[in-house]
C-alpha cells in the first residue's frame, strides 16, 4: 500500500455548513472546472469528489427541525428561517463534538484511507466548517502513526491541505495547534485562504477588515520541527460580508496555487 | 430594547446591501521569459482589488506569477514586505536547500499589495523547485531573476481573469 505520483491526482471537496441534504452538494464541480479553467490547456490529469456529510446532521438534528416546521408552519412562514435553522445547527453538532461530529471525521477518514489504497495522490480542499473536521481528521492521521514518513511522501495518505473561509481561528472551535509530524525531508503544505471581510472566518459579525495576517500560521511555532508548511492568503473575492464567505469557489488565485499544489 | 434590535437590523441589512457594490479591477502585465525548466513561456503576473464607494476596499493580499504550463509562485503580504518564501519545495538556485519560510523572492515596488499602481511592477526570483517523482510540468515556475513587468488596470469581474497564453499557443 503505497501512493503512485503517477496515478491521477484526487482532490476531494469537503463541504461546510449547508442547508438541503447530501444530494445538494456538489462543489467538486466548481473546482473541477476552475481547475480545468486555469490549467489552461496544460496536461494533467486529476479528479475531484466529494465528501458529503449534510445527511449525517440532518438526522442528529431531525427532532429539532420537526419543531422548527411546526411551529414554521403555524406561523406560516417557509424556507428561509428553515434554512438558518439547519445551518446553525450544523455548527451546533460540530462544536458539541458528540456522536455525529465522529462519525463524520470517521467517514472522512475511511474515505482517504480509501484513496490512499488506491494509491492516488490525494488533497483535500474543505470549506468553512469542512474545514474543522478536515483538519482535525489530518491531525488525526498524523498522530496515529503509520502514515507520513517524511522521507517519503509514497506513504501519505494526504499529500496538501486547502482550507477556504475557514472559522478554524475562532476560539469558539478551540483549535490551537498542530500535531507534530516526526522529523524527515519533506514538509506538508496547509494552505489557508480567506477574504478579510468574511465574517466566519474574522468573527467580525459586521465585517470590518481586521489588519493581521497570520491565521493558519500561527498553529505552528517552528515550520522545520513541526513539518507543515504552512500559508495563509488574503482573498479579494469580489464580495463582501457573508456574500464572501461563499465566494471563494471561483477564484483565479485559489485554482492556480491549487494547481501548483497537486502538480508538486 | 425593540429600537435596539431594529438598529442592529437596519445595519446588518445596509451591510448586506452595500457589500455587494464595487468595482472590480485586475492588475495585469506579461512577458515572454524563460521557466525553470528552461523553457520559453508566456508569464503572467496578476492580482485583484474591489474599490467600493460605501464599504470597505478589497485588495488580494498576494502577487502572483503564472507561467504558462506551469506553476504559480505568490509573492504574499506580510508584515516585512510583499515576498515568495519558500514552500519546502524550492532550492536555492544552485541547487542547496531553502530552509521553510526563507524568502525566495520579494516585490521591490511596494510593502503592501494595496499600493501597487499601474506601473512598472520588479521583481525577482531567488529559488528554483525541486523535481521529484512528484513532479509535473505544473513544478516549474519563472527562472530565477530579476524582472520588471508593465502592469496595466482594467475592470473585469472576478469571474473573467486573466490568465497565460493556452498551454498549446505557440
Amino acid at each position: 500500500m503505497a501512493v503512485d505520483p503517477q496515478k491521477p491526482r484526487k482532490v476531494l471537496v469537503v463541504h461546510g455548513v449547508q442547508s438541503g441534504t447530501n444530494a445538494d452538494q456538489n462543489q467538486h464541480e466548481m473546482i473541477r472546472q476552475l481547475l480545468q479553467a486555469r490549467l489552461n490547456g496544460a496536461p494533467f490529469a486529476f479528479e475531484a469528489e466529494m465528501y458529503r456529510y449534510e445527511n449525517i446532521n440532518d438526522e442528529a438534528q431531525r427532532s429539532l427541525k420537526d419543531l422548527l416546521t411546526l411551529f414554521l408552519d403555524r406561523l406560516n412562514i417557509s424556507t428561509p428561517l428553515g434554512d438558518v435553522g439547519d445551518i446553525v445547527g450544523d455548527v451546533i453538532v460540530s462544536l458539541e463534538d458528540g456522536k455525529p461530529a465522529h462519525e463524520i471525521r470517521a467517514g472522512l477518514r475511511a474515505r482517504i484511507e480509501a484513496v490512499y489504497e488506491d494509491g492516488n495522490p490525494l488533497y483535500i480542499l474543505a470549506h468553512s466548517l469542512g474545514s474543522i473536521y478536515a483538519f482535525d481528521v489530518v491531525n488525526e492521521l498524523v498522530k496515529a502513526g503509520g502514515y507520513f514518513d517524511r522521507n517519503s511522501r509514497r506513504t501519505w495518505p494526504v499529500q496538501g491541505l486547502v482550507t477556504i473561509g475557514s472559522p478554524v481561528g475562532l476560539t469558539l472551535f478551540k483549535r490551537t495547534q498542530v500535531e507534530n509530524f516526526r522529523p524527515g525531508t519533506e514538509s506538508f503544505r496547509w494552505s489557508n485562504y480567506w477574504d478579510r471581510t468574511d465574517p466566519v472566518v474574522t468573527g467580525a459579525i459586521f465585517g470590518h477588515p481586521p489588519a493581521y495576517y497570520d491565521i493558519a500560521e500561527r498553529f505552528t511555532k517552528s515550520a522545520e520541527t513541526s513539518g507543515w508548511a504552512i500559508e495563509d492568503h488574503v482573498l479579494d473575492t469580489g464580495s463582501a460580508w457573508l456574500p464572501a464567505h461563499v465566494g471563494y469557489w471561483h477564484m483565479a488565485a485559489l485554482g492556480d496555487d491549487l494547481a501548483t499544489m497537486i502538480g508538486n | 430594547m425593540t429600537g435596539f434590535v431594529l438598529r442592529r437590523s437596519a445595519v446588518v441589512l445596509c451591510s448586506l446591501l452595500l457589500s455587494g457594490c464595487g468595482t472590480h479591477y485586475w492588475y495585469m502585465g506579461r512577458m515572454e521569459a524563460k521557466d525553470s525548466a528552461g523553457k520559453t513561456r508566456d508569464i503572467l503576473v496578476y492580482w485583484g482589488r474591489t474599490e467600493r464607494a460605501l464599504w470597505h476596499d478589497g485588495v488580494d493580499g498576494g502577487v502572483r506569477v503564472k507561467a504558462q504550463c506551469g506553476g504559480t509562485i505568490v509573492y504574499e503580504e506580510k508584515e516585512d514586505g510583499i515576498l515568495f518564501r519558500a514552500r519546502g519545495s524550492d532550492l536555492t538556485a544552485a541547487g542547496q536547500p531553502v530552509p521553510l519560510g526563507s524568502v525566495c523572492g520579494r516585490v521591490f515596488n511596494a510593502a503592501k499589495v494595496a499600493d501597487l499602481k499601474e506601473d512598472e511592477l520588479q521583481v525577482d526570483v531567488q529559488c528554483r523547485p525541486k523535481v521529484t517523482d512528484f513532479s509535473t510540468s505544473l513544478t516549474h515556475y519563472l527562472q530565477a531573476g530579476r524582472y520588471t513587468f508593465q502592469i496595466v488596470r482594467e475592470t473585469g469581474p472576478v469571474e473573467k481573469p486573466p490568465d497565460t497564453k493556452p498551454c498549446d499557443a505557440p
